[in-house]
This record gives C-alpha cells, sequence and structure tokens, in this order.
C-alpha cells in the first residue's frame, strides 16, 4: 500500500516536472520558428527556412544548403543577394555566406553576443554588412575583414526589421516604438524617434522620404531633411505590413484584412476594401505591385487577392495555406512561401495560374494542417 | 478548451500589465487575485484539515484503527463511516491543490505567450488577446524586465566577483515552500502531521522532501515568471493560515519538533504478533486510551520511519 503510494506521488511529481518541461519545451519552439525568408533574382528564388536555404527555378532545386540537415542550424531573415554572394542570417547569431551559383558556403560569421538572433535581412552598403539582430544589436562588419566588427551600437530594445542605409545614416526599428538613427562610419547614435506603435515591417524608402506603418494603427512619413514625422494613413486594426508606395499612392494593408489606398500628395483616401478575406484574417505580407501593375495582396489564411490601382478585385485564390512573407515579383510572375503546407514555394502567373511548386527539403516543408 | 483557458490567463494577465506597466507587478498582483479567488476553497482546506485532525484525536478513531489494523477493506468502511457521521469531508483538503495545478500550468503558459521572442510568436499573441478588452498595439511589446530578472527566462543574479549566477529566485521558493509546508501542517500535538496515521505521515514526509526539490526545480529551469508566481502563492498561503490563526510555528523550532515529531505519536501499542508496518499513529494525549489494548507492549521506533527503515522494535 504504502509502496503503491510512494509509486503514485513519484509518478505525479515526475508528470508534474514533465509536463512544465514540455511546457517550456513547446513554448521555445514556438517562440523560436517565423515564416520563411524570401528573395528573388531573375527567375531564381531563394527561400531559407528552417534548417535550409534553397535556390529554385521552375520549381527545380538548383541547389540547397547545407547539404545535410544541421538542427543546430535555423534560417528565417530573407536572404540578401550582393555580387555573386548570398548573405542569410541564422537563428543563433551566425550570418552565412554563399556561393549564389553553387550554394557553397564561402564564409561564416559569427555575432559576438550568443542572444543575438537574426530574424532581419542584413544590408550591404558602403563596404559595410549592416547585421541587425533581435537582442537589440547592430553591427557592421567591413565586408573585406570579417574577423571583427567595425561598430557595435546597443539599441533600447529588440529589433526584428531590416534597417535602411541613406546618406550615410542607417536608420533601423526597434520593437520599443523607436526610429533610431546611427551613423554609418563610427555606429554612433545619432537621433531616436518616438513613434506611437512597434514598427513591425521594414522602412519604405521613395519619394525622398521614409514610410513606415506602426502597430499604432497608422503609417507615417519621416522627412530625414528635417526630422519630421507625420502621419498620413489612420487605420481600423493594427499594421504589420509595410506600406507599397507607389508613384502617386500608398497602399496598405491592417490585421484585421481591410486594404487602404490613398493619395501621396492629398493623402486623401481614394480607396478602402474592408475585411477581404472574409474571416477578418490579418495580412501580414506586405503588398507587392506586379508587372502588370496590379497589386498583390497575400492574406495569412493563404488567400490571394489582386486588384488594380483603383481598388476593383482582378482575381482571387485561395491556397487553404499559410502566407507571412511578402511575395516576390519576378517576370510575369509572382512568388510566394507557404508554411505549414505540402510546398513550401508556390509560382503563379500575374493572373492567378500556378506555374509550379516546390516541396522544400524533407524538413522544410510542414505537413498539411489538419482539418 | 485548454487554449481558451490559458487566453483567459493571458488577457487577464495582460490587462494587469496594461494598468500597471510592470510585468512582474501584474504577475504579483495576478497571483493575488487568484489566490483571493481561491480563498473560500483554502478556508474550507484549512477548516477540513483541522477537523480531521479533531477526529484523529479521537478514541473512536483509534480503536477502530487498532481494531481493523488487519483488514483494510474494513477500516476504510469504517472510516468513510465515521468522516461521514461529523461531517469531515476527507477529499475537501486536496480541491485547492488540485485547482492551482491548472492555474500553475495555464499561467506559465500565458507567461511565455505574452513575452514573446519572435514575430510568429507576437502574430500568436494578437490572436489570443480579446481585442474587447486590450490593444495589441498599446501594451506591446511587453518589457519582461522586473529588478534584475527577465520574467520570460530562468533567474539568475550576477554579482560582482563571482563568475556564477545565484538563483535567487529559486532559493526563495525552496525556502518558502519549506517554511508554507512546515507552519501549514496542523497537528493536534502541534508537531506535525504524523497523527494522520502511518500512510499519511509517509505521504506527508515525502511531500516534506519532494515539494521543495519540485518547486526549487521548476523555479530553477523554467522562467522566473513562473517563480515569482510560486513564490507569491507560497507567501500569500502563510500569510492566509495567519490570519486563520493556524499556523504551526512550533514546527519552525527544528531541534525541538524533531523530538516532537519523533515521539509526539508516543510509542503505540500494538497487540502480540504485531506486523512490522505501522498500524497507527496516534498522538501522545491519546497513548493512555490505547495502552489498555494489550499487556505486551511493542514500541515502533518512530525515528526509523522517519528514516526510511524498516520500523525497529523496541522490546
Amino acid at each position: 500500500m504504502k509502496k503503491n503510494k510512494t509509486i503514485l506521488i513519484s509518478v505525479l511529481v515526475l508528470f508534474s516536472a514533465l509536463l512544465l518541461s514540455s511546457c517550456a519545451g513547446n513554448s521555445t519552439l514556438n517562440n523560436a520558428t517565423s515564416w520563411p525568408g524570401i528573395t528573388a533574382e531573375e527567375n531564381t528564388i531563394y527561400t531559407a527556412y528552417n534548417s535550409f536555404v534553397s535556390a529554385v527555378e521552375d520549381g527545380q532545386k538548383k541547389w540547397s544548403y547545407p547539404a545535410e540537415v544541421d538542427k543546430t542550424l535555423l534560417f528565417y531573415a530573407a536572404p540578401v543577394i550582393d555580387g555573386d554572394l548570398l548573405y542569410t542570417g541564422t537563428y543563433h547569431n551566425q550570418i552565412h555566406i554563399l556561393n549564389k551559383n553553387t550554394g557553397e558556403l564561402v564564409q561564416k560569421i559569427e555575432l559576438p553576443s550568443s542572444k543575438s538572433k537574426i530574424i532581419a535581412s542584413p544590408v550591404i552598403n558602403d563596404g559595410l554588412m549592416i547585421i541587425p539582430s533581435s537582442d537589440g544589436a547592430i553591427a557592421a562588419y567591413a565586408v573585406s575583414d570579417y574577423s571583427n566588427p567595425v561598430w557595435t551600437t546597443k539599441l533600447s530594445s529588440e529589433v526584428w526589421t531590416t534597417p535602411l542605409v541613406l546618406d550615410g545614416k542607417v536608420y533601423v526599428s526597434s520593437l520599443d516604438k523607436k526610429l533610431n538613427m546611427i551613423d554609418l562610419k563610427t555606429g554612433a547614435m545619432l537621433e531616436s524617434v518616438e513613434t506611437n506603435g512597434a514598427i513591425m515591417d521594414h522602412l519604405v524608402y521613395a519619394n525622398g522620404v521614409i514610410y513606415f506603418s506602426t502597430f499604432g494603427k497608422e503609417v507615417h512619413t519621416y522627412h530625414p531633411g528635417n526630422g519630421m514625422v507625420e502621419t498620413i494613413v489612420q487605420t481600423t486594426g493594427e499594421i504589420w505590413a509595410a506600406p507599397l508606395v507607389l508613384e502617386d499612392r500608398i497602399i496598405t494593408a491592417d490585421m484585421q484584412g481591410n486594404v487602404y489606398c490613398s493619395d501621396l500628395k492629398t493623402e486623401k483616401s481614394l480607396w478602402t476594401l474592408n475585411n477581404i478575406t472574409g474571416d477578418g484574417s490579418p495580412i501580414i505580407a506586405a503588398p507587392v505591385q506586379l508587372s502588370n501593375q496590379n497589386i498583390l495582396i497575400a492574406a495569412e489564411n493563404g488567400d490571394l487577392f489582386i486588384y488594380d490601382l483603383d481598388g476593383k478585385s482582378v482575381g482571387t485564390r485561395s491556397t487553404k495555406l499559410k502566407t507571412m512573407s511578402s511575395p516576390v515579383v519576378y517576370d510575369d510572375s509572382f512568388a510566394t512561401a507557404f508554411i505549414p503546407g505540402d510546398s513550401l514555394l508556390k509560382s503563379f502567373s500575374n493572373d492567378l495560374k500556378e506555374n509550379w511548386l516546390y516541396q522544400g527539403e524533407s524538413n522544410t516543408a510542414a505537413k498539411t494542417p489538419a482539418k | 478548451m485548454w487554449q481558451s483557458f490559458v487566453n483567459i490567463f493571458l488577457d487577464i494577465l495582460l490587462y494587469i500589465y496594461k494598468l500597471v506597466d510592470n510585468f512582474g507587478v501584474a504577475i504579483i498582483l495576478f497571483t493575488i487575485l487568484i489566490k483571493l479567488v481561491i480563498y473560500p476553497l483554502m478556508r474550507s482546506q484549512i477548516k477540513s484539515s483541522a477537523a480531521m485532525m479533531e477526529m484523529q484525536k479521537s478514541p473512536r478513531y483509534l480503536e477502530m484503527m487498532e481494531k481493523y489494523k488487519d483488514n483494510k477493506e474494513k477500516l476504510a468502511e469504517e472510516q468513510m463511516k465515521l468522516y461521514k457521521e461529523m461531517g469531515v469531508n476527507p477529499t475537501a483538503s486536496c480541491l485547492p491543490t488540485l485547482i492551482q495545478l491548472p492555474v500553475i500550468f495555464a499561467l506559465y503558459q500565458a507567461v511565455i505567450a505574452a513575452i514573446v521572442s519572435t514575430p510568429l510568436g507576437m502574430l500568436d499573441l494578437t490572436k489570443r488577446i480579446y481585442p474587447g478588452l486590450l490593444k495589441i498595439g498599446e501594451i506591446f511589446p511587453i518589457n519582461p524586465s522586473f529588478l534584475w530578472m527577465n520574467l520570460g527566462q530562468p533567474e539568475r543574479l550576477f554579482l560582482p566577483g563571482i563568475n556564477f549566477g545565484i538563483p535567487v529566485l529559486a532559493i526563495l521558493v525552496v525556502v518558502t515552500t519549506i517554511l508554507q509546508t512546515k507552519l501549514t501542517m496542523q497537528s493536534p500535538t502541534g508537531g506535525s502531521t504524523a497523527g494522520a496515521g502511518g500512510s499519511g505521515a509517509m505521504m506527508t514526509g515525502m511531500m516534506n522532501i519532494y515539494m521543495p526539490v519540485l518547486m526549487g526545480f521548476m523555479a530553477y529551469t523554467l522562467a522566473s515568471g513562473l517563480s515569482l508566481y510560486f513564490l507569491i502563492s507560497n507567501v500569500f498561503t502563510i500569510v492566509q493560515y495567519g490570519v486563520e490563526g493556524k499556523l504551526n510555528w512550533s514546527a519552525l523550532k527544528f531541534g525541538k519538533q524533531k523530538t516532537a515529531v519523533l515521539t509526539g505519536p508516543a510509542p503505540v501499542s500494538i497487540p502480540q504478533k504485531p506486523k512490522t508496518t505501522v498500524s497507527t499513529s496516534a498522538p501522545a494525549k491519546s497513548s493512555t486510551t490505547t495502552s489498555s489494548a494489550a499487556r505486551e507492549e511493542e514500541k515502533i521506533d518512530y525515528r526509523e520511519f522517519k528514516n526510511k527503515k524498516k520500523p525497529k522494535k523496541n522490546l
């Protein structure tokens, strides 16, 4: 009897410990996952997701890195192409530099801090590679010598977005609702501007100003000349996706599935589409303009919508997958990445006909979601 | 279903965070809120434990234990009858503990969900909060810092000159768990729950060891937000017992208490040919009531029992 009770208590204690530990494991796993990074150059699509970086052309794999699965590697940030090289960041403080044609490793950079998770893509400008890290550190390395950083600047909060380099300054947003400006040469912090919400996606430079959307349900402009911040669009839902800035208009999508188009000069609303997904599914991926000038919106629930510049629907396609990565445009097509699903990449024509699909490496293509 | 349960916790936690703008304070207030909600249950647990102890002191109970010591089924049947007659619910004391288990799991998941570290975690959070109560744009990013801790990570205090982190919170959790276990154990003799019977004493003994170890292990390895919950929860429970006037301060006098515990359930009279297993653990005051059971007394040394050795017969 006593023995049974001893066993019972031991089992209960172990069960509790295991349950909480497994909770921790799951949480860590959940917090360690993201969506695929995707880049296009000509008709080659480069994608980084989980343990692999791949180059795909017409649905066929050109190469995949690494050759063997390495569970210690986790890639999420969109690869960056510069010349013959491809740069991609890992979740464990490394930048892998690959030959973009063969996928061979050219060099590996390990950031000093082990807490540096690279969620956003690095930027290469003026002989420097600027690496944003989720621990709030921005590191600059000379592309000729990766042994030590030229400078490292610590920001007040995490960085999830790709910096923008402009006129000798690095503009980078941190999650504590700030737009920070750093001197490109020295890494000195020049200025920090408070905004009304966290900036979740990349900054857009067009027409001499920087555009960014915030979780505070607004799209702002920052004027590098005079340092002024202006609100040009207000939305119903929080905004994750970066705005699409065209010659005369700006298109914004929010997390309630609404799409807004405003005139850039007058800042007046041209048209608004409410809840385009019908189920309030958020839009995380930034809108893109296709080669035929139409606008592509990819909702998180995998629905693809194409509108003309006047907001009229041109086509809709449901993929039954999930997409948070901004599609990339190439030729008269576009490619987008999905999770979880039976395919990592799919390419569509401008009228939403499927060109090809790429399943991904065995452990990058997630399983079909349960219904 | 479970996710919805966790989401309620997440919403309440984040709502408190929105009000106080400090995640550590939010966890403390949330813990107090949970403890206040289950206060009536805890109160009934305290009363139930006291009633149980009183009952176990009664001559009828002791006689019954003696009488049916070789017939477990009959003993259980008679015990249930007695519980019923005296209006004691033997499971009442377990309820608050059982209720707290899902709360602990849910809180842990809520803390981890709130302190996001990647875009996907953030996206998950936006879907889990109730928009009528909270606006994610207002509370994000959640600052996980509290004192020297990152509440989403296991806690360590790094001091100059020491090249390792001191798990202060885990130590405090262990200390307060030991204090809570000792101070809140009801005893008719002011000692411990040894009076609950042999198996009860064994369970108590095991819990005395397991609970601080388990809590300490979890506080050491899991997010410090959860450790903070454990700490505040322990302190609150001690205060609660204090308010009810049921704190067993004598249990803190370790030297004396040891004697009291070990000799408290005084050598019990056992009829001839006793089995080596412990039949009862009668309180000292009641020993006289059972002494008439047999002339030839075989005394069980409870120190042996406490040391998890086979009880030794002292002739």
